[in-house]
């Protein structure tokens, strides 16, 4: 029995029942309501990126499905070296600024938690190792602060300043 | 890509992002990055400094014995874990035998509470407190279980012992801590009370609650006690599998028991959870991944178990998903009897030559190996904080010490 999603600027996407399970949100609402066959409106998601969340819950349909009772704030289940994303998933999840954090708001708006990781870890890999000044080029971030402040910042963390 | 459907709103950036799921970011970021990160912007940095350290801080969860009476700011204790962390890094550490060497006792264990290191010894359970630095005066309790101790724990101010021969004792800690005082090193007590009710040795013990604990025993039973009334509530059984090692956590309530002396297969894990109230003990689920029996669990939080196994690995579970969240596999491939650690730093203790492993927690690497003390024997217990571990090997206490930091 095939689904049928909504997106915000109304286009269609037809998948099958085992790829909107990957996310909760959707599992629960078909468990809900059962199967009407009627389009789920997903006011929150583009087109666009509703496309790329389900080309990622094809390709991860045949995973094991997570337990069913799990927590949202589940931080310490993420505790994962940040760098074994695997193959495909590196792939997929190459885009642009822009697009990665649509897909991590979609990705924490449907509830695929595998997907929501895969963005976070991707965003934090692209933190690590940069001096402040890289991370405001990479993320478009206006320094605010005046030179006292810099100074006094910088002093206050010069702990975390090695390694 | 067509921008048409964001005609109302801008496009999310890193900024833009909802609290919970920036928080979400940083858990993958090492505290460099983080500290790198607050420095951008205001925006980023009232972010870190308001969330992230008490983030990094809450979920590092150990208790330390070396803070000043008033708490310092989150980000004078992150200074410190970073300090510290980089001694063990750096191996700027130093190991010593706490006691010891005696001669070969059965299996002995250690329990760390507070400013308190108690450990077995045969029949006695000795003890000390550790006074600002290192450790002050001595304790010895026992002899009344009329073999070995098996188990010790400690349960609000009395002390628990499970003995070889099925009974369990409970012990005043005060009563000692003032007869301490004299020139004697050691002083003998009479314990509180003597509980019986196990047929056979029990081998693992976890206090539940203030006034509740829970005993496993060889005889395939658990039972919870309550020591006011002395009632017990015995525990369907366990069939053939032997429980080796149990961990409670509480709210929820859980209680992770490791088996030994099995063979995994997929009905028969050795590794289970169970949901702890105080008249019963339901099984919830079976953690697969172990190859073989385990030997020690540890709970970091309610919501993360450590496991060391035969099969030489520890692994971290998630409690929520249950499910396994990381692998630390032993260099050597020696069998893993004993873990402890919190979510910054993990110890596992090995088979051979008191060889303790540092694992980071964070980075899932190996940090370091250390012999704990001179001596041909596995590493039977472990306890830590996080500038020091302790650990029992046949014949003595042997402690590493991160330098400086205590």
């Amino acid at each position: 029995m095939p689904v049928v999603l909504q997106a915000s600027d109304n286009q269609q996407f037809t998948i099958e029942k085992a790829v909107a399970e990957r996310s909760m949100l959707l599992k629960n609402m078909l468990e809900d309501v059962g199967e009407a066959g009627e389009p789920i409106p997903l006011p929150n998601v583009a087109g666009s990126i509703l496309k790329k969340v389900i080309e990622y819950c094809e390709h991860h349909k045949e995973d094991p499905v997570p337990s069913a009772e799990e927590d949202k704030d589940a931080f310490e289940s993420s505790r994962r070296k940040a760098d074994d994303i695997d193959e495909w998933d590196a792939q997929f999840i190459k885009v642009g600024n822009e697009e990665l954090f649509e897909i991590i708001l979609a990705a924490n708006y449907l509830d695929i938690k595998p997907l929501l990781d895969l963005g976070c870890k991707t965003v934090a890999n692209m933190i690590k190792g940069k001096t402040p000044e890289q991370i405001r080029e990479m993320f478009n971030i206006e320094n605010d602060f005046t030179p006292e402040e810099e100074d006094q910042i910088r002093r206050e963390n010069e702990w975390a300043a090695d390694a | 890509m067509t921008m048409s459907h964001h005609k109302n709103k801008d496009p999310p950036t890193l900024q833009s992002l909802p609290t919970e799921l920036y928080l979400q970011i940083l858990t993958h970021l090492p505290l460099t990055s983080i500290s790198r990160l607050s420095r951008t912007s205001h925006h980023h940095h009232t972010l870190v400094t308001t969330h992230g350290w008490a983030q990094c801080w809450s979920r590092s969860s150990y208790t330390l014995q070396t803070w000043p009476t008033t708490p310092p700011s989150w980000l004078a204790r992150l200074e410190f874990m970073h300090n510290v962390m980089k001694r063990w890094h750096s191996g700027e550490v130093r190991c010593a035998w706490v006691e010891g060497p005696w001669g070969r006792v059965y299996m002995p264990t250690i329990v760390m509470s507070g400013e308190r290191l108690i450990w077995t010894k045969g029949q006695w359970v000795e003890g000390i407190w550790f006074e600002g630095g290192y450790y002050g005066r001595q304790v010895r309790v026992g002899g009344r279980h009329g073999g070995e101790i098996l188990c010790c724990g400690v349960m609000g101010e009395s002390l628990l012992t499970g003995g070889a021969e099925g009974g369990v004792c409970i012990w005043d800690m005060e009563s000692f801590k003032s007869r301490r005082n004299g020139r004697k090193r050691t002083t003998t007590v009479y314990p509180l009370g003597y509980l019986t009710g196990h047929t056979s040795a029990v081998k693992s013990l976890t206090p539940i609650s203030k006034t509740r604990f829970l005993t496993c025993s060889f005889d395939g039973t658990f039972r919870i006690w309550s020591p006011d009334t002395s009632s017990i509530f015995p525990i369907p059984d366990l069939n053939r599998n032997r429980p080796w090692t149990t961990t409670f956590a509480s709210h929820p309530s859980l209680l992770a028991v490791g088996f030994s002396h099995l063979f995994p297969t997929s009905s028969n894990s050795p590794l289970r959870l169970y949901a702890v109230t105080p008249t019963s003990l339901t099984p919830l689920a079976d953690l697969h991944g172990h190859k073989s029996s385990i030997y020690d669990t540890h709970m970091i939080d309610p919501h993360t178990l450590l496991s060391a196994s035969f099969d030489g690995t520890v692994r971290t579970w998630d409690m929520r998903t249950r499910t396994c969240v990381q692998v630390f596999e032993d260099p050597d491939d020696y069998a893993v009897y004993s873990v402890a650690g919190g979510s910054w730093l993990i110890s596992s203790g090995t088979a051979w030559h008191a060889t303790v492993r540092i694992w980071d927690a964070r980075m899932s690497g190996l940090v370091r190996s250390v012999f704990l003390v001179e001596r041909r024997s596995p590493v039977y217990a472990l306890a830590m904080d996080c500038v020091r571990i302790v650990g029992a090997v046949d014949g003595g206490v042997g402690m590493c010490v991160a330098d400086g930091m205590v």
